[in-house]
């Protein structure tokens, strides 16, 4: 069931129905705890049993290594757990992808697998492992309730596709009434309007001209080329930041809190800078269980760069089984590794930091170039882009497309915005309630209309939140007028449903 | 009391109804209303003044209409020039193109050029098929005597409503194929009046009702695309070339040796040199029932691999997708010159309206 469905629209509706007429707030969990089984098993029934037998696993395994005093025991549950939840991810999504890279590197022809894929098979099994090693570390206490567990498992609203949870959030949110309420309702539906305008006004519009340019790059011009790579890192973006604000927007009226997951990303002026603005869920998670462990920055200069080569490789693998991933991942470890060498160099005033502009151009091209592997099926399509980018052969079809010149100022004045409403963020005292840029609060005041105006920075834009009022319907009309002219109608899947 | 309580929801009712005005405002410019009226080809008389529509959504441009929904070439008639037809569906409506950019008005100027004395009415109806070209031929024959009428074909039109669409093809008992239309249902019809009304006059309305119908949503007064009978699918069960053929016969039927056809191929962007399976099936019913047909394949692929460039596709839109661009108009242009036989410049029809 996708977001921008009919279904899911029904399917909301009837969960808020449901809380809203549910007397206690048991009754209102157990409910969301159906609803997000009906949610995943409108997939495929039987994929619930591979959601909800790891995380039994997982919910016994916690316990023991909570209650166990004994190293031993806590690392063997541990080991148990890990080898679970790692051997279905390993089995459902790698195993036709090794047995192929093998026999091809041998030379034998071997069948395909023909696994299907579990959908947000690498979210939830993160969101799982990241529990039992926090309560490994004594972190966190294990969950006393199976029930409660349960929910935070399968929890719908980012079930699929992130942002990826870890308990220590989601579990303490647990007391909560989940009664719907007209405040969360307005902010909520705010976030999901924003990533609907996403998906459907932008990723999807910009969809079909990348998929066509990267299905046959070796006929279009560089120009072209270059141009599709640029939309294919906007499509990327609006639609995986835009799955998340539904994803925040839809949890928010339910009651529950969602960590943001993009921060502005291609304003980011080195790469480091850049992973810390996108998809943060999963850097922190990579962080955290990843490179941390594997020693982080505590074994030495040469051991913190392959450290992060190392996480970055792994995390390739992450998206995909595919080398191509793995390139991607290799190259942004290799960005990362040559990043905190230069900035080694820069403290010991042996190397001069780059001027804003240039870290941010030099780190928007990289990340586009990356991109080129992360999108093309294999890597002779890969290195026929590159060859188009790097205007080696560039003669072909020339196209201008007029949806990318259109759509890139509103990316830009999106992260423009967001720019503001961080900075006054990190200067304001409650960062979760800013108050509006001054000349903003001044139009409203003039204006004589009340507004609050709640600056979403992680999302890249304001967002205003009306109180019935001249200006405020008039806004909330011409952007659903915007919608309903603008979205493509054939919209395309999520890109992060894959993985 | 009452009054304050009431204030706001009367102030976003102003809010709503501003921004809807204004949606309707920023529309204008960029686009018209078309409504797809159905024959009334023997009311076409001559006009003072086209009717301009405007589209954006696919390709940028300004297209001219005679009152009867001739699309106008943008050239000076020739008076008492013969008249060559072309009819087809948005192919031949070409909302996307400019008027001279249109297939009659390239093949037109081609023409002349070479001598001929012809004025190109071109016919385009979006959503039409074979039996609307069929039903339509008499009155097109009585009104205009065209020394030919090339039908502009595409995959689209070898579907499964041939034979129980709302407009299908009968045989009579002489064996001639002839179209029939369903009655439409009087409240349905009044219903549609009012929709067509509503959406005649707003653009915003015209584009929603579109981007609804697009959606693959019901909507009552949203035109008659591809609206097909609701039980059987007599022709849907017979293969691809039985289709064509029936197709074929049923236009050589209604306009005689006048008939031309040419089909629009879909060349992509990349690769597509074999013929697709409906162009096998529409090139072989020309060869079984003797019509003088063409295909724009060849010189679509040639231009795509010489002067690297596509016969689809706008800076709107997909490059290699969708309907044919002013390349595709011109190319399309060229394949139907070898098709049209020198008009006699004596042969007179009445007066042109372009």
């Amino acid at each position: 069931m996708v977001f921008t469905s009919w279904a899911f629209v029904l399917f909301f509706a009837v969960v808020l129905l449901g809380l809203r007429i549910a007397p206690t707030r048991t009754w209102r969990q157990a409910l969301l705890l159906l609803a997000s089984c009906f949610f995943y098993a409108y997939w495929n029934a039987w994929y619930l049993l591979l959601l909800l037998t790891p995380s039994a696993i997982d919910y016994i395994a916690a316990k023991r290594i909570e209650e166990s005093e004994d190293p031993r025991i806590r690392k063997r549950w541990l080991l148990f757990s890990l080898t679970t939840n790692l051997g279905l991810l390993g089995y459902f999504k790698y195993a036709d992808f090794f047995v192929q890279s093998f026999s091809s590197l041998l030379g034998i022809e071997a069948r395909h697998l023909d696994i299907l894929l579990p959908v947000g098979i690498s979210f939830y099994t993160f969101k799982t492992l990241s529990y039992v090693i926090d309560v490994y570390r004594r972190e966190m206490r294990a969950s006393r309730s199976l029930w409660r567990y349960a929910m935070f498992v399968t929890y719908f609203p980012e079930l699929v596709a992130g942002p990826i949870v870890r308990a220590s959030v989601f579990l303490p949110q647990m007391g909560r009434s989940l009664r719907p309420s007209w405040p969360r309702a307005w902010i909520g539906s705010q976030a999901i309007l924003l990533g609907v305008t996403k998906k459907l006004v932008i990723a999807d519009r910009l969809a079909p001209f990348a998929d066509s340019v990267f299905a046959a790059p070796a006929n279009f011009s560089s120009a072209t080329v270059v141009s599709a790579v640029i939309a294919y890192s906007l499509q990327i973006y609006c639609d995986f930041s835009g799955y998340s604000d539904i994803a925040i927007g839809v949890s928010r009226i339910i009651g529950y809190d969602l960590p943001e997951n993009f921060n502005m990303p291609y304003r980011a002026t080195s790469i480091t800078d850049f992973w810390r603005r996108w998809h943060m869920t999963l850097s922190q998670w990579l962080r955290d269980y990843l490179y941390i462990p594997l020693g982080g920055n505590r074994k030495g200069k040469w051991r913190t760069y392959l450290n992060l080569f190392l996480t970055m490789l792994l995390g390739g693998l992450w998206h995909g089984a595919n080398w191509t991933f793995v390139f991607w991942g290799f190259l942004h470890g290799v960005g990362l590794a040559v990043h905190k060498g230069r900035m080694d160099l820069i403290k010991k005033g042996r190397a001069k930091p780059l001027p804003p502009v240039v870290g941010w151009l030099l780190t928007y091209a990289f990340v586009c170039f990356a991109w080129v592997f992360f999108r093309a099926k294999d890597f002779r399509t890969a290195m026929v882009i590159v060859r188009k980018i790097l205007w080696i052969d560039s003669p072909g079809i020339d196209h201008f497309y007029l949806p990318l010149a259109l759509l890139l100022p509103l990316v830009v004045l999106g992260h423009w915005l967001g720019e503001i409403a961080s900075r006054q963020a990190e200067a304001g005292t409650d960062p979760g309630w800013v108050p509006a840029p001054g000349w903003a609060a001044r139009i409203w005041e003039r204006a004589g209309t009340r507004f609050a105006v709640r600056p979403h920075p992680a999302a890249g834009l304001y967002v205003l939140l009306p109180v019935p009022g001249l200006l405020g319907s008039f806004v909330l009309t011409t952007w659903l007028l915007l919608i309903a002219l603008f979205a493509a109608i054939e919209s395309s899947p999520f890109i992060y449903f894959q993985f | 009391m009452k009054a304050r309580s009431s204030r706001p929801w009367l102030l976003s009712g102003v809010g709503v109804a501003g921004a809807v005005l204004a949606a309707e405002l920023a529309l204008r410019p960029l686009t018209t209303p078309l409504d797809n009226v159905w024959v009334p080809i023997p009311r076409e008389n001559p006009i003072t003044r086209p009717r301009e529509v405007r589209r954006f959504t696919e390709g940028i441009a300004a297209s001219h209409f005679s009152r009867a929904r001739a699309r106008l070439t943008g050239n000076r008639p020739f008076a008492g020039g013969a008249t060559g037809l072309i009819l087809g569906d948005s192919y031949v409506e070409a909302v996307q193109v400019p008027d001279d950019k249109t297939m009659g008005s390239f093949l037109e100027r081609s023409l002349r050029s070479a001598g001929s004395r012809v004025n190109v009415r071109q016919y385009g109806w979006s959503g039409a098929d074979v039996p609307q070209y069929v039903q339509v031929a008499p009155a097109l024959i009585r009104r205009w005597d065209p020394a030919w009428v090339v039908v502009v074909i595409t995959a689209n039109d070898l579907g499964p409503d041939l034979l129980d669409g709302r407009i299908r093809l009968v045989r009579s008992p002489d064996g001639r194929w002839g179209a029939t239309a369903d009655t439409p249902d009087r409240r349905a019809s009044r219903l549609r009046r009012i929709a067509e009304a509503a959406l005649s006059r707003s653009v915003l309305l015209y584009h929603l009702s579109k981007r609804i119908q697009e959606a693959g949503l019901p909507l009552v007064g949203a035109g008659d695309e591809g609206a097909a009978g609701p039980a059987s699918t007599q022709a849907g069960g017979l293969p691809l070339q039985e289709r064509a053929r029936l197709a074929l016969a049923a236009l050589r039927d209604a306009y005689g040796d006048r008939l031309r056809v040419l089909f629009i191929a879909d060349v992509g962007v990349d690769g597509m040199s074999r013929n697709s399976p409906a162009e096998e099936a529409v090139l072989a019913a020309c060869d079984t029932l003797g019509i003088r047909c063409a295909d724009t394949r060849a010189l679509m692929i040639r231009d795509r691999l010489d002067s690297l460039r596509l016969a689809r596709g706008f800076i709107n839109s997909v490059p290699g997708l969708g309907h044919i661009n002013a390349l595709g108009h011109e190319l399309a242009a060229r394949a139907m010159l070898g098709l049209v036989s020198p008009v006699s410049p004596a042969v007179r029809t009445p007066a042109s309206e372009n």
